[in-house]
C-alpha cells in the first residue's frame, strides 16, 4: 500500500509513544535504582524462571542491578542520542545543502566535495578516535555521529534545492530583488521541509543503532550509565549462563529501531513518495 | 663344547636384550592454551618476568627454585653459592658440562655476559634497575666460578638472579650472541634448558622441542614438544580441551565448575595474585592527601562480598597494600585482626565528614581487563558502586591497560584509581614490588612516604636477614596503617587439564607454571 492514503502504522506509533513516555517518566516507572548494585543478587534470572523474583522482573546483571530499571533509564540515553544527534545533523546538513544548492558554482562545489568526503568517512572509526582522545561520553557520541550524518542531509537537500532553483517562483523572487537569505529562508527551506522531516524520521532509528553499536564497542556511553548497547556488551560474556542480561536490551533496541523505521517509511510515503529509494 | 659355549653366549645376549630397558625417549606433545602470552618475546631481557613460564623451558637460571619458591641448589646452573663475610662478594659455583643448544659449553663468561646484558640499557626486565644500583663488578676467576661484587653489602643477589623473580638470572650464550648479533635471540633463541626453540608464529603460538640428550634439570624430557598457544576466547580454549587439542587451559573462575563437571581436572594456584588498587600520583592536591579519606575508601568496600560474588568464591579478602602472602612465611608476617578492613560504610561516611568531605567528592576509576583478571571492569564498576554509597562519585574511565599505564606513568590523571592483579611472590619479590611502587625515582611510584622510602633503602643495604624481615614487616604495616592503597582480594587462578597433566602442581613461583614437574622424568 503506497501513497498518501496509506494508514498510520498504529503499532510502530504506539511503540514510539510508549518509549517516549518511558523515557520521560523513567523516575516513576523504574522499580529500582538503576545504579544500585546488589552483588549477592547478581545474575538473578527473570521472574518467571526458577530462582527469579518479581522484585527484579527481568532479572539482574553482573552487579546485581535491576535490568528492567536499567532498560527504562537506557531509553532516555537512546532516545536522547537519536533526537539530539539527528536534530544537530539535520540543522547543519540542511543549512549546507541549502547554501550549496543556492550558490552552486565554486561555493557549492567546495561544500559538496566536503560532503562527499564526509560520507566516505566511517562513523565507527571516528567515534573510536574521539573515544580514545577525548574519552567516551554522551557528547562525544553525538559529535561523532553528527559529524558524519549531516552530509546525508546536505546531499539530499542540495538535490532538492538545485531542482527548485529552476522553478519560476525562485526566478521571480530573484527578479524582485529578494536577498539570498530571504530566498533560502522563505522560499527554499519550506519547500524542502517535508523531505527533511522524512529523513529525520528515518535517521532516528539509524542513530539509535549506531549509538548502541558504539556503546557495545566501548566507545559510546561509559558505564555505569545504562545504555542499551553497553548492556548488550556486558552480557555477552555470560550469554550461556545469564542470557537475559543481553537479551532484553537487545529486544529494546530492536523494538524502537523497527518502530522508527516503519514510522519513517509511512511518513516518507505520505510526505514525499519520491524518496522511496532512501 | 665350543658349540655349547656359543649357544650360551647367544642366550645370554638375548636375555640381556630382553631385560635391559630401552632408554626413554620424549614422546607426544603438551599443549598449553592461554589467553595471552604477554609480550611473546623470546629474549629474556626484553620480556621481563611475565614470559618466564615459557622462557624457563629454554633457558636455565643461575639460581634455581623449588616449586614453592625456595632457592634451590638443584634447579639452577649454580650448585653452590656463598657470600664473603662482609656480604659484598657473592661467589657462585657452576655446574660443569652444561651445554647450550648450539653445542657451546656454558661457563662463567656466559654468566657474566648474561647479567651484564640484563643490566644493560636495552633491558626492560623488572629488576634491572636495582641490579644496576647494586652490582659493581662481575669476576670470572674460573670457568666454573663467578663472583659478583656489589657496591655495598647486600643479601639479595642470589634471589635477584634466581627463577623466583624475573629473567635477569637467565643464562645466555655469549659467543652465539656476539657472533650473530644482539637481536638474534628474538628470532632464534639459544639457551641451555631442557627444551630448545622450534617455532614461533606471532599472535598464535610458541613451540619448543625436547633436547636430544637427557638434561640435568629434568632427565629425558617427557614430551617431544611443548606448544604455548594464544587463544583469547575462553570458549575456544575449553573446546580445545574437550577435543584433545590442548592439555592445559586457562579457565575463568566463572566457568571452572562447568569444565570440572565435564571430567577435567582443575588445578588451582591458590592466592596466585593480589588485586591491588592504587592512586595515580601526585595526589597531594586531591582529597586523597587526607589519610581519613583513604581509610574511608577502603572501609566502603565489602571485600567478602566481592570475593564471594564477582570472583565466585575463588578469592579471599585482602588487607594490606602489596601484602603478597607467599612472602609472609619468609618474613614472619601475619595479618592480625586489627589489620583487616571491616566493611563499615557508616564509619567511612563519618571519616569523610571529619575530613571535610561530608558531601563526597568526584574521582576517576580506570576500568580495564587484564590477563588473568577478566573480571577487571566488573570490579571497577563494583568499587564505583560501593563508593557511591558513601557519597563519592566515581567516574569510570573504560580503557585498555596500556592507556591506563600511560596515564599512570605520565601522571596525567592525579588521584585516579588503577589496579592490577599483582602476581604473588616471595619476600624478595614483595620487596621489589614495593620498591617499584614507592621509590620516588620510579615512574610507577604511586605514593610519597619518606618513612617507607627510608625503610626500602635500608633493606637494600642490610645484610642481617632478620633485620631485613623486620624492615619488610614494618613497610607492610606502614602501607596498611597509612592506607596507601586499596587492597581488594587474593585471587585463586584455575587451570583445567587433560589426563596428560592430571597430576601437576602449578607451584607458587611468580609467573611460573612449574612445567618442569610435568616434563621431568627424573625420579
Amino acid at each position: 500500500m503506497t501513497g498518501p492514503m496509506r494508514r498510520l502504522p498504529v503499532g510502530p506509533a504506539l511503540v514510539i509513544v510508549l518509549f517516549v513516555l518511558v523515557a520521560i517518566f523513567a523516575d516513576v516507572l523504574s522499580p529500582d535504582d538503576p545504579y544500585e548494585q546488589h552483588l549477592r543478587a547478581r545474575f538473578t534470572p527473570p521472574a518467571w524462571l526458577a530462582g527469579g523474583s518479581w522484585q527484579h522482573p527481568l532479572g539482574t546483571d553482573r552487579l546485581g542491578r535491576d535490568l528492567l530499571s536499567r532498560i527504562i533509564y537506557g531509553t532516555r540515553v537512546s532516545l536522547a542520542a537519536g533526537v539530539v544527534t539527528v536534530a544537530v545533523s539535520a540543522l547543519a546538513g540542511a543549512g549546507i545543502g541549502l547554501l550549496a544548492g543556492y550558490h552552486r558554482g565554486r561555493v557549492g562545489g567546495v561544500l559538496m566535495r566536503a560532503t562527499d568526503a564526509t560520507l566516505a568517512f566511517p562513523i565507527i572509526l571516528l567515534a573510536l578516535v574521539l573515544a580514545v582522545t577525548m574519552g567516551p561520553r554522551f557528547l562525544n557520541v553525538v559529535i561523532a555521529i553528527a559529524v558524519i550524518l549531516w552530509a546525508r542531509y546536505a546531499r539530499v537537500i542540495y538535490g532538492e534545492v538545485v531542482s527548485l532553483m529552476e522553478r519560476d517562483f525562485i526566478t521571480m523572487a530573484r527578479a524582485m530583488g529578494c536577498s539570498a537569505l530571504r530566498i533560502i529562508a522563505v522560499h527554499l527551506f519550506p519547500n524542502t521541509a517535508h523531505t527533511l522531516i522524512v529523513l529525520v524520521s528515518l535517521q532516528i532509528g539509524y542513530v539509535i543503532i549506531v549509538e548502541a553499536a558504539l556503546s557495545f564497542l566501548g566507545a559510546g556511553i561509559p558505564p555505569p550509565t545504562p545504555a542499551w548497547g553497553s548492556m548488550v556488551a556486558e552480557g555477552r560474556e555470560f550469554v550461556t549462563s545469564a542470557w537475559w542480561v543481553s537479551f532484553f536490551p537487545g529486544v529494546a533496541i530492536l523494538l524502537v529501531v523497527l518502530a522508527f523505521n516503519l514510522f519513517g517509511d509511512w511518513l516518507r510515503d505520505v510526505l514525499d513518495p519520491k524518496l522511496r529509494q532512501l | 663344547m665350543k658349540r655349547h659355549l656359543s649357544r650360551a653366549a647367544w642366550l645370554l645376549l638375548l636375555s640381556l636384550a630382553v631385560v635391559t630397558p630401552v632408554a626413554a625417549q620424549p614422546a607426544g606433545e603438551l599443549t598449553v592454551a592461554l589467553s595471552s602470552l604477554s609480550t611473546e618475546t623470546l629474549d629474556p631481557v626484553l620480556g621481563g618476568h611475565i614470559g618466564k613460564f615459557y622462557l624457563s623451558l629454554m633457558f636455565d637460571y643461575l639460581v634455581g627454585v623449588t616449586p614453592t619458591g625456595q632457592l634451590s641448589r638443584d634447579g639452577g646452573i649454580a650448585w653452590r653459592w656463598e657470600a664473603s663475610p662482609d656480604s659484598t662478594r657473592w661467589t657462585f659455583h657452576l655446574r660443569k658440562g652444561v651445554k647450550f643448544h648450539n653445542g657451546d659449553e656454558l661457563t662463567s663468561e656466559d654468566v657474566k655476559f648474561s647479567i651484564t646484558r640484563a643490566m644493560g640499557k636495552r633491558s626492560t626486565t623488572g629488576y634491572a634497575g636495582t641490579l644496576r644500583q647494586l652490582v659493581k663488578d662481575i669476576e670470572t676467576p674460573a670457568p666454573d666460578r663467578v663472583v659478583i661484587v656489589t657496591k655495598e653489602p647486600t643479601v639479595i643477589i642470589p634471589s635477584y638472579l634466581s627463577r623466583v623473580l624475573s629473567t635477569e638470572g637467565m643464562i645466555l650464550p655469549k659467543k652465539y650472541l656476539e657472533s650473530k648479533g644482539d637481536d638474534v635471540l628474538v628470532r632464534a633463541p639459544v639457551g641451555s634448558g631442557p627444551y630448545r626453540f622450534a617455532e614461533q608464529v606471532s599472535g598464535s603460538h610458541i613451540k619448543v622441542e625436547a633436547v636430544p640428550a637427557p638434561h640435568w634439570r629434568v632427565g629425558v624430557p617427557r614430551f617431544k614438544t611443548v606448544t604455548f598457544k594464544i587463544v583469547p576466547e575462553e570458549t575456544t580454549r575449553i573446546a580445545m580441551l574437550r577435543r584433545g587439542e590442548a592439555d592445559i587451559v586457562e579457565v575463568s573462575r566463572d566457568r571452572m565448575r562447568e569444565v570440572q563437571q565435564a571430567g577435567f581436572t582443575i588445578h588451582v594456584r591458590k592466592e596466585d595474585a593480589h588485586i591491588d588498587g592504587w592512586w595515580i600520583q601526585p595526589w597531594d592536591q586531591t582529597p586523597l592527601r587526607d589519610k581519613r579519606v583513604r581509610e574511608a575508601l577502603n572501609l566502603a568496600l565489602d571485600r567478602r562480598e566481592i570475593a564471594a560474588t564477582i570472583f565466585g568464591g575463588m578469592a579471599e579478602p585482602a588487607s594490606v597494600p602489596f601484602g603478597l602472602s607467599w612472602a609472609f612465611p619468609d618474613i614472619k608476617f601475619k595479618i592480625t585482626p586489627d589489620l583487616v578492613y571491616a566493611f563499615d560504610p557508616n564509619r567511612a561516611k563519618k571519616l569523610l565528614a571529619d575530613a571535610g568531605y561530608g558531601n563526597g567528592f568526584t574521582t576517576d576509576i580506570y576500568a580495564f581487563q587484564l590477563p588473568g583478571l577478566s573480571e577487571g571492569k566488573t570490579l571497577a564498576e563494583a568499587i564505583a558502586g560501593y563508593w557511591q554509597k558513601i557519597g563519592v562519585q566515581a567516574r569510570l574511565v573504560p580503557v585498555d591497560y596500556p592507556a591506563f599505564r600511560k596515564a599512570w606513568f605520565d601522571r596525567s590523571a592525579p588521584g585516579a584509581l588503577g589496579y592490577y592483579n599483582v602476581a604473588n611472590r616471595d619476600w624478595i619479590g614483595t620487596y621489589a614490588i614495593v620498591e617499584k611502587y614507592t621509590h620516588p625515582s620510579n615512574k610507577s611510584a604511586s605514593m610519597r612516604d619518606p618513612e617507607i622510602d627510608a625503610m626500602v633503602e635500608a633493606v637494600l643495604h642490610q645484610t642481617d636477614r632478620e633485620r631485613v624481615n623486620a624492615l619488610i614487616r614494618n613497610i607492610l604495616v606502614r602501607l596498611r596503617t597509612e592506607h596507601l592503597g586499596l587492597p581488594v582480594v587474593y585471587l585463586h587462578t584455575p587451570y583445567a587439564a587433560s589426563k596428560k597433566a592430571a597430576k601437576w602442581n602449578p607451584g607458587t613461583v611468580m609467573y611460573e607454571l612449574n612445567l618442569d614437574e610435568l616434563v621431568s622424568t627424573k625420579p
